[in-house]
């Protein structure tokens, strides 16, 4: 008898489960929440990297969701169920002779992540660079020439402006 | 006996010792149909979410750690050294400025935060451009020249997000094997010293080039790169139809979608097909207040012909 209720308390439980409200968190910079499942369906707000919001229902590109008192679409593309990660600078992964073995999994942790940054060894990436197959210092060209993520955002925003007066 | 630990542990015993009982629960009618439900509950959220058509090592990448996301860019460094070993930089330092800005604006409305997106115009009159793991994407000089307007040089760079946000390169290596995923194999890879460990990240590196310079990629990788390409530039206000009508003038123009060796690349026409369908499906069009941003674009491209 005592199983028997074991098993319909579960049941009970499971029912009760895909009720339960599920978090989503905003990947992106910004994500739109429309009034329809459609990229040009009015925009009832605009909700920012990080926020999170309630899933209400889903379809193959766009998710349903609550938000604070507001129900609407966002796009799938950019929501997650976890929070959006950190920014991940390889420079800040200091390179180690520190073998691992096969078949081990290196998990994410500040103590071997630094085991899993090497690439291609110096002296491989400069044979190659030597031999023309490779150019890492024109690597390093792209990388100074990058732009700083408030400048680029800017830079659309500003083109919208633009746009909705042309 | 096998060793359990933790509650999967407490709860195997459990059922040993019930199946040892003469009085066994689970040849109760009953109490099976009950565990039946339990199980068939069980089941049904992930049925519902669609997550049994996902592979184990696709289940395994989404939650992919630093470690992985590392690897994921030292790999893609090799890659794009290698690009830029076979392709020079432009030297029109403005345009490399107006391309930066406009691929990382859309890069960071795209799904990968924790990425760095680069961006670069390489010096051939060619139309191409090419992703490298990580997010490295370069656009040839003949590709911006093709374009008619800002909304289509933003087609093209986000179309090369998705690839790098996807991850497409990574799964066309099929280097998993043993472990859970391509990503994790990687990993491992680059965080060995072992020769054989270092030659399997040489041929890793090769391989990419292949995908990119040769086989391409695969038929559905493409379309989906498509696909994102478009919702994304909707969801940034630009015009969502200008992937669709870049391709429509430049892809049969282009040798690498129609030649021999590129039987798994999608052709001008599927590509077409697919996008008009998208575009049905989600109700868009090109609208007066969509964005095109011609005059910016014109400005910043008109200069360096």
């Amino acid at each position: 008898m005592t199983t028997k209720k074991l098993l319909l308390a579960t049941c009970l439980l499971l029912l009760c489960g895909p009720a339960a409200a599920q978090t989503l968190y905003v990947q992106s910079l910004k994500a739109k929440l429309h009034a329809e499942p459609s990229s040009q369906s009015p925009q009832i707000a605009i909700l920012d990297k990080g926020e999170a919001v309630e899933l209400v229902e889903k379809n193959e590109r766009w998710i349903k969701v609550t938000h604070g008192q507001q129900t609407g679409w966002i796009s799938s593309l950019v929501l997650a169920g976890q929070p959006p990660a950190k920014k991940i600078s390889v420079m800040d992964a200091p390179v180690e002779e520190d073998a691992a073995k096969p078949g081990a999994r290196l998990r994410a942790s500040s103590n071997n992540t630094a085991a899993a940054t090497r690439g291609l060894r110096d002296d491989t990436r400069a044979r190659m660079s030597e031999e023309g197959q490779a150019d890492y210092h024109a690597l390093e060209t792209v990388k100074s020439q990058a732009v700083s993520e408030p400048d680029a955002a800017e830079f659309l925003s500003r083109g919208a402006k633009q746009g909705q007066t042309q | 006996m096998k060793a359990h630990v933790g509650w999967v542990g407490r709860v195997v015993g459990w059922v040993e010792e019930r199946k040892r009982n003469a009085k066994s629960w689970v040849y109760q009618p009953s109490l099976r149909f009950l565990l039946a439900v339990v199980v068939l509950l069980a089941a049904a959220p992930a049925l519902a979410a669609g997550d049994t058509r996902l592979r184990l090592h696709q289940l395994v990448e989404n939650q992919t750690g630093e470690a992985d996301v590392v690897a994921e860019v030292r790999f893609g460094e090799d890659v794009a050294a290698r690009i830029l070993g076979r392709e020079k930089l432009s030297a029109d330092t403005n345009l490399q400025r107006y391309v930066s800005l406009l691929g990382t604006a859309l890069a960071l409305h795209a799904d990968r935060p924790e990425l760095s997106f680069y961006f670069a115009v390489l010096d051939d009159a060619a139309v191409n451009a090419y992703s490298a793991p990580g997010g490295f994407v370069f656009i040839t000089l003949g590709a911006v020249r093709a374009a008619q307007d800002e909304a289509e040089l933003a087609a093209v760079l986000t179309h090369e997000i998705a690839h790098v946000s996807r991850r497409h390169i990574v799964h066309e290596l099929n280097i998993h094997g043993a472990e859970q995923s391509d990503l994790s194999a990687l990993t491992r890879f680059l965080g060995a010293s072992a020769d054989t460990a270092r030659v399997a990240l040489a041929q890793a590196v090769d391989k990419a080039l292949d995908v990119l310079f040769d086989t391409g990629y695969n038929v559905q990788q493409e379309l989906e790169a498509d696909r994102v390409a478009t919702l994304l530039l909707a969801e940034t206000g630009y015009d969502p139809t200008a992937l669709q009508r870049f391709l429509a003038r430049v892809e049969p123009a282009d040798h690498r979608a129609d030649s021999a060796g590129m039987k798994t690349h999608p052709g001008a026409g599927q590509r077409d097909a697919a996008l008009r369908q998208l575009l049905a499906e989600e109700k868009l069009s090109a609208l007066p207040n969509n964005s095109t941003q011609q005059t910016r674009f014109e400005a910043h491209v008109k200069t360096s012909r």
